[in-house]
């Protein structure tokens, strides 16, 4: 064996053991989540939710929708989130200079007329042109701003909130009836602790949907949303609960995530300069809290659900990837003083430790490491009995995992009704780990020449528009 | 070759099980469709025991039909009071579900205990209050946060000070502790206003937040006096329990308190302020919503729209307006 393949062969035994561990970490999440639902399913009958729904004492939250070219769905959605089942919240759409008429159609769907709107100075934020007020809503208010990228528009929608909680959602996703109810349970019942909060994300493509709600769930034709559809329940389902059980919550995600609005102007809002807004905000609040001894929790609820839009094409979906990775790195090189250091708890020790080890690093592993370990084994450097093993770790394992997670979906959420459904899913654990695994990490691998290159853009998102009418939904 | 043949057993595992589920949900399914006939079936029976205090007898059911009825009978009792909610608490106390529960809040398994704590506050019989009091004490939260629920649905005015005891010390979570308490009402004030003059200034604080909830104006009497509370979270609770029950008494001494030097506090005052009305206040209010920093100026400028909405259209127009002033007048045209 020459040195050239002594190297590569050390690489690949490396790769062996990064996937061992990242198979290890998973069966423990895996294990965590079905505790938890274990424990959790039959205490969901008697949550009190009614109760809170009812009670004067629930705070009060401000919803905030940035807003950029939306008109296709911003007034549906608008108005599925006005209708949500919570006591006491308000809407607050601010539109990031989009280009065109998401301002009109609010303006005519709302009878919404210009006001004089008094706005904290907190966080700065690009400048805001006007503010509108709606004749029949006094809880809905829409601040149309000079664009300067979705973390501006939602650091302008904090200065402006009413009330001492903050829930961030996409304008085009959706949220369940009672989804800010449940997100906002936690914080209901220990205020003095819980700091923020995450709901579970879902792949929509496909539901039948009208009037900003999902009537009927079930998988669209595309294959790209299928694989993510299983993607969102494994991340969602096993991994936010295994993360939570550990303490070590490190994400929230920006499509639907809660937040105390008086840390959030402590902390300066979100940080603007990112493609990863809600890993770095999220990190962020565990720094300034862990630095300050401060007690407090951050957790993930399974329960609160929203609704979106997932790519249906290879090139956006690719796009999608490669911000994240780029996102990433920049949340960590912020923050890279928390990683494996015991000072941040489990937030340091494990979850950042995962994100640089686990998913930063993940295309050098699962891509290079298993490309050169078949090529070692076709050259006969390893023999058939170590590739077998190295594919059943980094593959197999996803069959597993997704298995595994279909089947907390099944037992303890239920959404997918339709027998066909619920098999086509299956089926597609296997199509996710043989080929899907891969061309993620390899966008992933685009995504380190996007941080070289120092790319700072987000990229044109192509989405179809979910909240409209029924008639109008593919 | 061993760890790939494992890894290809755990995965076929996965699909089998994935599979049982499937057809697993079908039948339960059809369980449940079963569990809403029966419903259907029964739900007259269960409406003439609530509505027809002529009805002497419920009818005699076992298994899965006396459940099911038990579950509407409960259902209902959440909905009701008076005289159908007595009527469905003598038939859990002719069936010996009272006491069967009672026992089970005993029972070592906490899944047991839960569904006892909780079950007994729709079974509406005041013999379980001290069960269920005991109950605030036990090792699990969901017990705890159970019994709390139930003693609201009873309505046990001994539950008062337990209640706000364990929703401060964090042994039951505060939004189940809250709605049990604006359950119990107004026959809780009188224990609530006991503990306004409680050492700890979160029994204060807590106190009041449900006097300005479910007392009434003439309840208000005790209130002004703690504006003065040495704690700004009492004050301000205070303030807007007072602004809750519109008690004008406390008028002046709400103005006094928008030049509190806790911004949260001054905040509350003028909400109040505004609530109460009467224009003696739209000076200190004018002079909070002109100067004060974002919340009370806010907070100021809707109380004033609420009194003097004329006023607010004249001065909004003034070069010192500042902009909460503004957006009011702006907000009164709508």
């Amino acid at each position: 064996m020459n040195p050239v393949e002594v190297a590569l062969v050390a690489f690949s035994v490396v790769s062996f053991v990064y996937f061992v561990a990242l198979d290890i970490l998973y069966l423990l999440l895996t294990g965590l989540a079905w505790n938890d639902l274990r424990q959790s399913l039959w205490r969901r009958r008697y949550l009190g939710l009614d109760e809170a729904f009812a009670s004067p004492l629930t705070p009060g939250i401000s919803l905030l929708i940035p807003a950029y070219n939306e008109e296709a769905g911003i007034v549906e959605s608008v108005r599925s989130l006005l209708a949500l089942r919570y006591p006491k919240h308000e809407v607050v759409v601010v539109n990031d200079g989009s280009t065109d008429g998401t301002i009109a159609a609010l303006v005519k769907a709302f009878d919404m007329v210009p006001v004089r709107q008094a706005v904290r100075e907190g966080i700065a934020t690009a400048t805001i042109r006007v503010a509108y007020a709606s004749r029949p809503h006094p809880n809905l208010l829409v601040l149309d701003k000079e664009n300067a990228g979705r973390s501006d528009a939602v650091n302008a929608g904090v200065n402006a909130a009413r009330y001492p909680y903050v829930c961030m959602i996409d304008a085009d996703s959706l949220l369940e009836h009672d989804a800010l109810l449940r997100i906002a349970k936690p914080l209901l019942d220990d205020p003095e602790n819980v700091i923020a909060a995450g709901g579970t994300v879902r792949a929509a493509n496909g539901c039948r949907i009208d009037h900003g709600q999902v009537l009927d769930v079930r998988l669209g034709k595309s294959r790209l949303a299928t694989i993510q559809t299983l993607e969102y329940i494994r991340a969602f389902l096993v991994s936010r609960i295994g993360w939570s059980r550990l303490r070590a919550l490190g994400l929230i995600s920006g499509a639907f995530g809660i937040y105390d609005r008086a840390l959030l102007q402590t902390v300066g809002g979100l940080w603007t300069d990112t493609v990863g807004e809600d890993l770095e905000l999220t990190l962020r609040l565990h720094r300034h809290l862990r630095d300050r001894g401060e007690p407090y929790k951050v957790v993930f609820v399974d329960d609160a659900v929203c609704w979106t839009e997932v790519p249906e094409d290879l090139a956006t979906l690719g796009k999608q990837r490669r911000r994240w990775q780029r996102g990433l790195f920049e949340s960590l090189r912020r923050h890279r003083v928390m990683i494996g250091n015991p000072k941040y708890g489990p937030i340091g020790l494990v979850a950042a430790v995962y994100f640089a080890v686990f998913e930063f690093l993940s295309p050098l592993f699962a891509l290079l490491g298993l490309g050169v370990s078949v090529v070692l084994w076709a050259i006969g450097a390893v023999s058939t009995g170590y590739i077998a093993s190295f594919l059943a770790v980094s593959v197999g394992m996803g069959v597993v995992l997704s298995t595994a997670a279909l089947a907390i979906e099944l037992i303890g959420y239920g959404r997918y009704e339709r027998r066909r459904d619920v098999g086509r899913l299956l089926s597609y654990t296997v199509i996710e780990s043989f080929g899907f695994h891969q061309l993620h990490n390899w966008w992933r691998f685009m995504g380190y020449f996007d941080i070289f290159r120092g790319k700072t853009e987000w990229g044109e998102q192509k989405r179809k528009g979910l909240a409209r009418p029924a008639d109008e939904t593919p | 070759m061993t760890l790939a043949a494992g890894v290809l057993v755990l995965a076929l595992a996965g699909v089998v099980l994935v599979l049982v589920l499937i057809v697993d949900r079908g039948r339960a399914r059809a369980r449940v469709d079963r569990l809403r006939e029966v419903a259907d079936r029964l739900r007259p029976a269960a409406i003439d025991l609530v509505d027809d205090p002529e009805v002497a007898e419920a009818p005699v059911l076992t298994g899965t039909e006396a459940r099911v009825f038990a579950e509407l009978l409960a259902h209902y009792s959440r909905l009701l009071r008076g005289e159908a909610e007595d009527r469905i608490g003598a038939y859990f106390e002719a069936s010996g579900a009272v006491d069967h529960m009672r026992r089970q809040l005993r029972s070592r398994r906490v899944r047991r205990r839960v569904q006892a704590a909780f079950e007994l506050g729709d079974m509406a019989s005041q013999r379980s209050v001290p069960d269920l009091l005991h109950a605030m004490a036990d090792r699990s939260l969901d017990v705890r946060a159970a019994a709390a629920r139930s003693l609201g649905r009873l309505g046990a005015t001994a539950a008062v000070e337990p209640l706000i005891d364990a929703a401060i010390g964090q042994r039951v979570p505060r939004s189940v502790a809250g709605a049990a308490l604006l359950e119990i009402g107004a026959p809780a004030v009188p224990d609530l206003l006991k503990l306004l003059d409680h050492p700890d200034p979160r029994f204060r604080s807590y106190a009041l937040d449900l006097v300005g909830l479910v007392g009434s104006a003439t309840d208000a009497d005790a209130l002004p006096a703690r504006l003065r509370d040495p704690s700004s979270e009492v004050r301000a609770t205070a303030a807007a329990a007072i602004g809750r029950l519109g008690a004008a008494t406390g008028r002046d001494a709400l103005i006094v308190l928008l030049e509190d030097r806790v911004p949260f506090v001054r905040a509350a005052a003028a909400t109040a302020l505004g609530q109460i009305g009467g224009r003696s206040a739209t000076t200190a209010l004018l002079e909070v919503a002109r100067h004060d920093v974002f919340d009370p100026a806010s907070e100021a400028a809707r109380a004033l729209a609420r009194i003097d909405p004329e006023l607010v259209f004249t001065v909004a127009e003034e070069p010192d307006a500042g902009p909460h002033l503004r957006e009011a007048a702006d907000r009164l045209d709508l």
